[in-house]
């Protein structure tokens, strides 16, 4: 296992900053977007909009989607070869290329777990900062609490009790991952493989959905669960029946 | 005992690269393989290392190349094989946790003699600094087959030169060289073999003790396999100039 490790390296040196300096520049582009929205319209319309309606005004969700996006890229790149033909020297190791391939997914997932989490963490942030500029009458514990239940892509950030839209979120983690590490994979051995691009688009289209609608967060589910099983076993059965 | 059967490879278009290999290199070899562009000598060392699917055998002491064997086997390309974004030293690292028998003493002697940094990540270096990294890799992860595809090309003749010399003087007895080059004139003293392929056959394959004693020098022998035509050259420019 340690040698699995060591493989996965070079790869982690190349993401880890690259997904954390992702991660702080959307929280910025968040900051700026979320500002613009409250204080913009506390000028124009004299009245203090909910946090619900700032939320969805200033386009949070967008960034996020352009951020998500960004990471799937930047989670690509190590593997795409650039520069030199590091794929040459992976495949003379004494580890099982296909076992690399779903370990290098799992690496992935959880940089995309480290994702969300920022994201979860800044939209707090901007939660609370929000609900302090409030007066007192207009702002009590459970605010914060009912935001999160309300606002779409704030509930998909944070479920609280909603577990399917929970592992919904998590499925596309791994779904994600998973196809970030078998796209250079294929492209390694010579195969053309795009199943990261309607996966990504797919994720940004179900993220911010999903609260309240069950049949929602379950095809969420389902699809970014099959991908899973398919994608594993198109590395492995790819491996086995390489030109 | 790196041993070639019958290997063949047919790409997915179709092209034949390899047409029914059949080479053995013994320990301690130093083989130079030739052949002009497109002659298969890159797939050939593609198919030795698994990088490609094959028809026929090809052994290691006996055995198929597998994950179990393969460190036995180390690969320098023109394409490059290292980790751009790495360092030397991360790279030592890497090796040694992979490679069993890396050669570390080796590795510094090499570092320091081309004088490359250990601590810049190696997209920094030049593309000679680059070539020769890929070759100290190679050499140094403790291979008994080292297998070499134009590993100088960018890099200026001292350079070269001073490889060539280096190479012989560390190089141990059980060590096996293939390498792929179109530079005849420069390894015709470094190498004990030479292999020469044409469209995808071996069609040549003498030691260089048997050439010497023959009186002939490897670029003789090359060009009487190739049946190169000395006159081409003037016959071409008779033909131009007559038409004018």
């Amino acid at each position: 296992m340690k040698k699995y490790g060591s493989a996965l390296g070079p790869a982690a040196r190349l993401s880890v900053w690259k997904v954390l300096l992702l991660s702080v520049l959307t929280v910025g582009v968040q900051i700026l977007l979320f500002l613009a929205a409250f204080w913009g319209w506390g000028s124009t319309e004299h009245i203090t909009p909910s946090l619900e309606e700032t939320v969805r005004v200033s386009g949070l969700s967008l960034a996020f989607a352009a951020g998500l996006v960004l990471v799937c890229a930047v989670l690509v790149l190590p593997g795409t070869e650039r520069g030199a033909k590091t794929g040459y020297t992976l495949r003379r190791l004494s580890v099982d290329e296909r076992v690399l391939v779903l370990l290098w997914g799992g690496l992935n997932a959880l940089l995309l777990l480290l994702f969300w989490g920022v994201q979860t963490a800044a939209a707090l942030a901007l939660a609370r900062y929000y609900l302090h500029t409030l007066p007192a009458e207009f702002s009590n514990h459970q605010s914060l609490f009912f935001a999160f239940s309300r606002a779409p892509y704030l509930h998909a950030l944070l479920p609280l009790w909603d577990w399917l839209v929970m592992a919904r979120n998590l499925v596309c983690c791994a779904a994600l991952g998973l196809s970030a590490a078998a796209l250079p994979f294929h492209w390694r051995h010579g195969r053309k493989s795009w199943a990261l691009l309607p996966l990504a688009a797919l994720a940004v289209i179900f993220f911010p959905s999903g609260m309240d609608n069950v049949i929602s967060s379950a095809a969420g589910l389902m699809i970014f669960g099959s991908a899973i099983a398919l994608t594993a076993s198109n590395v492995w059965r790819c491996s086995e029946h390489e030109e | 005992m790196l041993e070639l059967k019958d290997v063949k490879k047919t790409y997915l278009g179709g092209s034949t690269a390899l047409d029914g290999i059949d080479l053995t290199i013994g320990p301690g070899e130093i083989v130079g393989l030739f052949g002009e562009n497109g002659a298969g000598k890159t797939t050939l060392m593609k198919c030795v290392l698994g990088l490609l699917r094959y028809q026929g055998t090809i052994t290691l002491d006996g055995a198929p190349v597998t994950t179990r064997n393969i460190a036995r086997l180390s690969f320098a390309t023109c394409e490059h094989s290292y980790f751009p974004a790495l360092t030397a030293k991360a790279h030592r690292a890497f090796y040694q946790e992979h490679f069993p028998n890396f050669r570390a003493k080796r590795f510094e002697a090499l570092m320091d003699f081309f004088q490359l940094p250990m601590g810049k990540a190696i997209r920094g270096f030049s593309t000679g600094q680059k070539n020769q990294f890929e070759v100290i890799l190679a050499l140094s992860q403790g291979a008994d087959y080292i297998l070499m595809d134009e590993p100088f090309a960018g890099n200026d003749i001292f350079n070269r030169e001073d490889f060539y010399k280096v190479l012989l003087g560390i190089l141990e007895p059980e060590e096996s060289i293939l390498l792929s080059t179109h530079l005849l004139e420069e390894v015709q003293h470094f190498i004990g073999r030479a292999v020469l392929l044409h469209q995808g056959k071996v069609a040549g394959d003498v030691t260089t003790l048997e050439l010497e004693e023959q009186g002939r020098g490897l670029m003789d022998f090359v060009k009487e396999t190739y049946r190169y035509q000395a006159d081409r050259v003037s016959r071409a420019l008779d033909h131009l100039t007559d038409r004018e």
